[in-house]
């Protein structure tokens, strides 16, 4: 469904669930108006009928007791999506949005005179206007991102660069980055082996890989934060006062059925344990992404975002 | 009907400034209509209520549809929400249905 869809569907809801509470408070008057006529009819009444009646009648207006709050909680729970997903009606512009602020402590800078300079960590300004892409689900989010989240895009690109290092996975990364990572422990970032982020060996995993272009890379990055597995992630750390947690969901849930025209990268050949192979992603490619923060209750810095492929463990299960 | 309902139960609730049964007409026609005019009452909240369940029902399939998609807890909320509603709207609707039938009943029998 796309965004303007959800929001009639869920205005129209909301406007039926609120006159919904309306009408049940008016029927409630209503009720205990004519519980009290039946009473006042039926009191006197020897025979089973009459008590009855009124028995129902009480019995109904109990029932009815619990309708109310949970019609009001419906339209809460409502009102407070709304909020958190689209809290300035602004349905994913990004006019009004404030500049983003310093956060943190400058990160990475090594590798020499060459490499890029430390980076000072921004703040997240455009988070709360990118929801309404990923309330679209997949494909359709990623449609209308493409087709009008431009200046989010911007932001997001501004931040990540910021905070993390998109040089290692972005559409900008070449092929023959991916091809020395592997094969030599080279960093993209500085072109040796030396970790831009650490000033450590930089270490490489059984597979480089990139996005076909950063903004596959920033939906992706969206898609994994915003996902049922990322915020469950997110909220423990958050409970526990740690300062990282990753997220990671299926690669098809991020970019549809066709998720393979944005993904590129090579694999050490498993076979010959020699060679470089070009990656031909498998229907379980998930996308990982990997976020932490300086302070226990600071803001959350992305610092990797990267397709990958499950480990085949023993037994055939694919190790997350 | 209304199994389970003790009938020698006394009223809970307070009902001041009604006047006492003593006091009832004792007119048939007057007992009849007076019984006939709560059957009513009782039968438009009934299906008013019948119809709010409608309603709320709309309401929470919509929002479990569109809460699939979403990444979020709060449509799910709601559409519980709205759920459990229905089941009350439509017990207590049952309840003042079947009671109004009833009255209609008994006030062919005074």
């Amino acid at each position: 469904m796309s965004w303007p869809e959800i929001r009639t569907a869920i205005d129209a809801q909301l406007v039926a669930l609120r006159r919904a509470y309306a009408g049940w408070l008016a029927r409630r008057d209503r009720l205990a108006a004519t519980r009290g006529r039946a009473h006042h009819v039926l009191d006197g009444g020897t025979s089973a009928p009459p008590r009855e009646a009124l028995a129902h009648i009480h019995t109904a207006y109990d029932i009815g007791a619990e309708t109310g709050p949970l019609l009001a909680a419906a339209v809460t729970s409502i009102e407070q999506y709304l909020a958190a997903v689209d809290p300035d009606n602004a349905a994913g512009a990004v006019a009004g949005l404030p500049g983003p602020k310093e956060v943190g402590d400058p990160h990475g800078g090594h590798g020499g005179p060459d490499a890029p300079g430390e980076r000072q960590p921004l703040g997240n300004v455009w988070r709360r206007r990118g929801h309404v892409y990923t309330e679209q689900g997949g494909p359709a989010g990623f449609r209308d991102f493409l087709a009008r989240g431009a200046g989010l895009f911007a932001l997001h690109t501004d931040w990540h660069r910021a905070g993390g290092h998109p040089d290692r996975h972005g559409g900008a990364t070449t092929d023959r980055q991916l091809v020395d990572r592997l094969r030599y422990g080279h960093d993209p970032l500085t072109g040796k082996t030396v970790d831009w982020e650490t000033g450590k060996r930089h270490r490489c995993g059984d597979h480089a890989t990139a996005y076909r272009r950063d903004q596959a890379l920033a939906w992706a990055e969206m898609c994994c934060y915003a996902s049922r597995a990322g915020t469950s992630a997110r909220e423990t750390a958050e409970r526990q006062g740690r300062r990282a947690f990753a997220a990671q969901v299926a690669a098809c849930d991020v970019f549809g059925p066709g998720f393979r025209a944005e993904l590129r990268g090579y694999s050490r050949d498993a076979a010959s344990g020699i060679g470089i192979v070009r990656i031909d992603f498998p229907d379980n490619t998930i996308i990982r992404a990997h976020y932490r923060r300086d302070v226990p209750d600071g803001e959350w810095l992305l610092v990797t975002c990267f397709p990958d492929i499950p480990k085949v463990v023993p037994g055939g299960e694919a190790a997350t | 009907m209304g199994g389970g309902i003790r009938l020698d139960t006394p009223c809970r609730h307070a009902h001041d400034g009604y006047r006492t049964p003593r006091s009832l007409p004792y007119d048939p026609d007057m007992l009849r209509d007076e019984i006939g005019s709560v059957a009513d009452a009782l039968r438009d909240l009934g299906a008013a209520e019948t119809v709010a369940a409608a309603t709320a029902g709309t309401a929470a399939a919509v929002l479990t549809r569109v809460g699939a998609g979403s990444g979020r807890r709060e449509l799910f909320q709601a559409a519980e929400n709205a759920t459990k509603a229905v089941d009350t709207q439509r017990r207590a609707g049952g309840h003042l249905i079947r009671t109004a039938e009833l009255l209609r009943w008994f006030a062919a029998q005074v």
